[in-house]
Parts: structure tokens; sequence; C-alpha cells
């Protein structure tokens, strides 16, 4: 499969993203798309202070190693 | 490639990893070069991956690529997505790797590079990476739940809470030694202190950039933030130099330490996205950055190494930490070989993000690898110092005296050979007003990175920029960690609190949260105070009791996964963790109890204890405390330290227990026992 050269760069955009663990608003609002088109999405920035509490404000998140 | 030419290139690269430790292991006498440590390390690693890994995922564990994972089941988009091998591999790695393989590795050196060496590469491919591998598929078999669910799932509900009161501790123990890391590099050095505190500002500036200005822009936030970090870096010479702005940069470790315990309850309670998180971003980026530098650096300068393969410090008797070969060594290299704390994150974040059960191996076993990697390179970039730089470094003021004269008469009285303008050279070199008993690791593997950097740079100009380079770095990353970790230890404390009394968990409750906090920060920086003010330099008590507690947990889950493989009903394989968990325990629990009954007051806390309580009773004021209520002090901190340690040999013996218990039952029964969760297809 030839791929054009904006797909390319979204990839490995959303790989970078991912390695880092910064929220990925675009892979998430394709996720929405795919699996639940009719059901409304969080907004850019809903979407962002959403993943910032999921992260750090639950005591799950956040662990760093020694 | 065919299968008889893989074979050969295999046998090739094992023929030259042997070639490389037996140079590493039996050249005498001369120096040797760092290639010959990594070529060793490299091949170890490339062996072990293609043939022990393997074996442990289709025989151990019988990794099935057609089992759905969490992440495919119950894919979200947010927590639990489906990620590529390679960048969960680096997602992995970056949540793994931290401050610990680089302090461990520059402590342990103290022995010489060979101890440490060999005990990283058998640690990390027998215990270290085994355990972080096993983990990551025990949680992914059973929805991506923590390591503390797991047990009270597989080993029941008291054994879970013991075990949490354990994981509890080390987090104590954690971010007080790290901590304490941060107070001995910044001490008395206001161009590091400036570029510390410049990162609070920037961080806020971040933080307001990402939540207003530009919502959500990682990549420009953090390229912002690191051109701002690097000026601060660049002029902080220009402050520390200043005539006004210079001295009042200018703390003792006590001030740093109260500056830090009010730093860490502050920052903990403010909203995450002001502080914590653009920090949190900028620090990983830059610890990638620094270990790829770092590496590189190895690499095109290939220096050689200075310190001896095995010094006289292996009978005890060392100024970095004190206590035998064994087992000390193998407590003091402790993330690099195997770490407990990985279990936490393999059951965190990355077992939710696995797209196929098979790809545990590359991202368990490979990540752990890479880590060992890390530490040999903290090894090397400690060894490649003058052996005499690096015990001025990181003996504690008590054994060296206070100026270079004295220090350097010390320093070659134990036979290492250094002169008073070595060692103010060095200090100059990097923009320090003084070099002398800055144990902690940190500013050690400073040195050695600068030296690194500036060769492969080829100006001696650029030491002070790399050496502050590096010190930022690891400050950044410990600030984070102490932020981060004080929160996490404020949920642990309001769950286990909240098991007498339920409002206590209450996360959103002011008061609960207060208390919760307080009692998290108030303990860390109890154990960080005394470690400054400890006579001995605090690493040299703390980070023993660091390593105990982190072998420890790395015992627990080690533990916790050969019940699973005899619930699995695999026992025949369960060798695999039976044999890391003895060595583990044999390694905790003989130097939990040095730490407590050893009759040298060097290593014994209860020797010390009653050295101390003779003396006033005689009211005899020892060396270096000044007046009797220091004393008293040191006496009740000896108490508090034994009552730490002797909880650790409790835990990690009841959880033992426990184990036994759960195996046998297991052994028994004539079914499959193991809690896995099927999900329909």
């Amino acid at each position: 499969m030839r791929r054009d050269w904006p797909t390319r760069w979204r990839t490995w955009r959303s790989g970078f993203r991912r390695l880092f663990a910064i929220p990925d608003y675009d892979a998430y609002l394709e996720h929405c798309r795919r699996i639940h088109p009719e059901a409304p999405a969080m907004s850019h920035e809903e979407f962002f202070r959403h993943r910032l509490e999921q992260r750090y404000g639950n005591g799950s998140g956040g662990m760093r190693c020694c | 490639m065919n299968k008889s030419l893989q074979y050969v290139m295999f046998a090739a690269i094992a023929v030259l990893g042997a070639v490389a430790i037996g140079v590493v292991a039996l050249n005498r006498g001369e120096t040797i070069n760092a290639v010959w440590i990594l070529t060793a390390a490299l091949c170890t690693f490339v062996i072990a991956y293609r043939f022990y890994s393997l074996f442990i995922a289709t025989k151990v564990l019988g990794l099935d690529p057609d089992r759905r994972t969490p992440a495919v089941e119950r894919n979200d988009g947010l927590d639990y997505v489906p990620t590529n091998k390679y960048i969960l591999y680096g997602h992995h790695f970056a949540a793994i790797a931290g401050a610990g393989p680089l302090v461990g590795p520059v402590l342990a050196s103290q022995m010489g590079f060979l101890p440490g060496t060999l005990w990283i590469l058998v640690g990390v491919v027998f215990a270290g990476a085994v355990q972080d591998f096993m983990v990551l598929f025990i949680s992914s078999r059973r929805d991506g739940r923590s390591l503390g669910d797991i047990i009270k799932s597989e080993l029941g509900p008291i054994p879970g809470t013991i075990a949490s009161i354990g994981v509890l501790l080390i987090m104590i123990i954690i971010l007080a030694v790290l901590a304490l890391v941060v107070v001995k590099a910044l001490a008395e050095s206001p161009w590091g202190t400036f570029t510390l505190i410049a990162t609070i500002p920037i961080a806020i500036l971040m933080g307001v950039y990402l939540r207003f200005i530009r919502p959500g822009r990682v990549a420009e936030m953090s390229i912002i933030g690191f051109v701002l970090l690097m000026l601060a870096i660049i002029y902080g010479e220009n402050v520390a130099a200043h005539p006004t702005w210079g001295p009042a940069l200018t703390f003792p470790g006590t001030t740093l330490a109260l500056m830090l315990i009010g730093y860490g309850f502050v920052a903990s309670v403010l909203p995450v996205w002001f502080l914590l998180a653009p920090r949190d971003y900028l620090s990983t980026f830059l610890k990638v950055g620094f270990v790829a530098v770092l590496a590189v650096g190895i690499l095109v300068v290939r220096p050689d190494l200075q310190m001896p393969g095995l010094t006289k410090f292996i009978d005890g008797t060392g100024p970095v930490f004190a206590g035998a070969l064994f087992p000390f060594l193998f407590i003091t290299i402790a993330c690099g070989a195997v770490s407990g704390f990985h279990a936490l994150i393999s059951s965190g974040t990355t077992p939710k993000m696995l797209e196929n059960e098979t790809h545990a191996r590359f991202i368990g076993y490979g990540g752990m690898l890479t880590e060992a990697f890390v530490a040999i390179m903290a090894l090397i970039s400690a060894c490649i110092l003058n052996p005499g730089v690096f015990f001025a470094m990181n003996a504690p003021a008590s054994a060296l005296g206070t100026t270079v004269e004295q220090a350097s008469q010390v320093i070659s009285g134990w036979g290492f050979a250094i002169t008073p303008e070595i060692l103010t050279m060095t200090a100059a070199d990097v923009g320090e007003s003084s070099i002398l008993s800055r144990a902690g690791g940190a500013p050690t593997l400073a040195v050695g990175m600068a030296q690194i950097m500036s060769e492969l740079f080829g100006s001696r100009a650029t030491m002070a920029f790399w050496y502050h380079f590096a010190i930022l770095f690891e400050a950044l990353f410990i600030l984070t960690a102490i932020d981060a970790g004080t929160r996490v230890g404020r949920f642990m404390i309001q769950d286990l609190l909240g098991g007498f009394y339920a409002p206590m968990r209450e996360t959103r409750s002011w008061a609960s949260n207060l208390v919760a906090t307080t009692l998290c920060v108030g303990m860390w920086g109890y154990i960080l105070y005394q470690g400054v003010i400890d006579p001995y330099g605090g690493i040299n008590t703390l980070w023993p009791l660091f390593g105990i507690s982190n072998q420890m947990l790395a015992a627990i889950a080690l533990t916790t996964a050969t019940v699973v493989l005899f619930k699995m009903k695999r026992e025949r394989y369960a060798w695999v963790t039976i044999v890391p968990t003895t060595w583990l325990l044999i390694c905790t629990l003989t130097a939990g109890l040095q730490k407590l009954f050893h009759p040298d007051p060097r290593i014994g806390f209860l020797a010390h204890a009653e050295k101390f309580t003779e003396a006033i009773a005689q009211n005899q004021v020892l060396a270096p405390a000044k007046d009797i209520a220091t004393m008293n002090r040191v006496v009740f901190n000896d108490y508090l330290n034994s009552g730490l340690c002797a909880l650790f040999v409790l835990v990690v013996l009841s959880m033992i227990g426990f184990g036994l218990v759960s195996a046998w039952r297991a052994y028994v029964s004539p079914r499959i026992t193991a809690r896995e969760v099927v999900y329909a297809t």
C-alpha cells in the first residue's frame, strides 16, 4: 500500500505523541467516528482536561520510577 | 535469513560477548577501554533476548497471539488503546527509566567497575527483565489491573494490604532519597540552584500556554520550554558570579531540604496543569535526549576506564557506602539490574496499550534490557573519572575533611594518588567552588558526562555547561518525581486510612486531602532532613534502605509471578522466577539483618545507636556531632531506621509465607486456578 505524505506525517506524529504519552486528539476523534458515530465526542479542550485529570488526578497515573 | 546462517550469527555474537567479558573480568593492572564493557553488555543482551526471553515467551508463559488484549477489547481511544509495538516499547522505557539506574552504579563504582558490571548483566537477564516481562503478561491477562489488585485476587486480601503498605513505605523512602540527591547536588552551588529555581516559572509559563494560549500543543510548548531552560543554564553562570545574586542563591543543605519539603507540599496540592504536567513532558524529552546523547558520546569518544576492576573496598570499608560486596553491592545497584518499582509500571499504563500479547516479550524484557544499558553507561561515566576525583566527590566530609589538601592526603592514603591541584582544577572546570563530598551520584555522573561531551566537542570550555546540563536534567526529573510521587503517596495513604475511617477516602475533600498530603510530605521530609544532617552524609545510610526496599518489592512481584505460574499449572517452569526470588531474598534479608544487627557501628543501626548511647551516658560528644542534643537525635534516627528495616524484613517474610501457601494450594488443586479474564471474541 502506497501512502501519501500527509498520511505518513500523521502516522509519525501520532506515534511520537503516543511515545511521550501526549494526548492525541486526532486519534481520539478518529476512534469516536469509527466506534460510536452517533455519540457526541469531547471538544479539543475538554479532551485535554480529561486526559490530564486521568493521568495525574486519581493516584494511579503519574507514577514515576526511581 | 535462513536458519543455519542465523545460528552462525548468534554463535559469533556469543563468542564476541564471551571474549569481551573475559577482557573486562581478567584484565589486571592496565586500563581498559569502555568499548569492552559496552560490547560485553550488548552481546549479553542480544543472546539473552533471542534465547532466554523466547523460552519464557513460548514455554513458560505460552504467549498466545490470538488472544484478545485489554487494549483491543476495551479500546476507548483514551486509556485503552492498541499501540504499535515499537512505540509502546519507547513509551514503557520512558516510564521505567529514571534517576535510579544513574545513581546506583555510580555509588557501586567504589568497588571497581567489575562487580557492578557483572551484577547488572546477570541481574537484568535473570531477574529484572524476567520480572518486568512476567508482570506485564500477568496484568494484561487480568484486564490491565495493578500489582496490588493482582496480589489481592491471586494471594488474598491480607497479603494485598501488606503489599500496599510495603509499596507506600518504598514510595516514602524513594522520595526522601531522590530529594537528598538533589540537595547534595545543589548545596553551595548557586549556578545549579538558579537553574533549578528557574524551571518553576518556566513550567508555569508552559502550563498556562498549554491551557489557555494554545491548548494541547505539547510539542510547541516543550520547544519553548527547552530553549528557556538552555538560556537558564547558560546565564546561570553570570547569575552565580553576580555579587548579590550569587551569595543569595548559595544555600547550605539544610535550607535546601526545607525548601524542597515546602515545595513538595505546595506543588502536590496545586492543579496538575499548572506545574506538574508541563514539567513532566519536558523532563521526559530531556531524559530520552540525555540517554541518547550519552550513548553517542561514549561510542564516539571511547574513553579509557581509570577506575581499577576491583578496589580494596570490596571488604566493606569503603567510604561511599558501608558493607561488604555481598550483600551490599546487590542492594546498591537496584534499578538497572532488578527494580521492584517496574512491577508498578508494568501493571500500570503499559498493559492497557498492548496490541498483542506476544509484544510483551519485546516491551517488558527488551525495555528492561535498555534500562540496564543506561545503568552500564552511568557506570562507565563514573569509572572514566580519576579515581581520586571519584572518591573526593563521593566520600563524606567526616572521612575527607573539608579542604582539598586534607582530602587529597586522605584519598592518596587509600591508594588513589591525587593532588589538591587536580581537585581544585576539576571544580573550576565544571564551574563549582568545590567538588568535595558531593555524594548522591548525580554530580559524579555530571562530571563524567561533562568530560565525555567536552572531549566530543574538543573544548574544555564547555565542561561547565555540560556539568550543569546533567545536574539540571537529574534535578528536574527528581522534582517531577517528588511532585507526582507525593500525589500518589497521598492517594495511597487515603486508601489505607479509609479502611479505618471511611471519610478519609474522599479524594475531593480538602480536609482529608490535606491530612494525607501532610502525612506523606512529613514522612519523606523527616527522612530527608535527617539524611541531610546525618554525620555520614545521608546517602551512606539511606541508599541501602532504598535498595533493600526496592529489591523487596521485586521479591514480592516475583513471588506473585511464581504463584501465578503454579496456578496456571506450569510449575515445572517455575524455577524461572523461583531462582531470582531466592537470590533477592538472600540479598535483602542478609542486608536487612546486617543493617540491624551488624556489630560494626558503620553498618549496623543498633550498634551505632549503642555506641552513641554509651557516649551520651559518659557525657562525651562523638564527632561529627557537636552537642548532646545532636547525639540524642542521632540515636533516635538510628532506632527509626532500624524500625523501617525490620518492617521491610517482616513484610517480605510474610509475603513469602503467603506465596508458599498459595503456591501449595494451586499445586494440589487438580484444576487451573489462575484468575485470568477471557474476553468473548
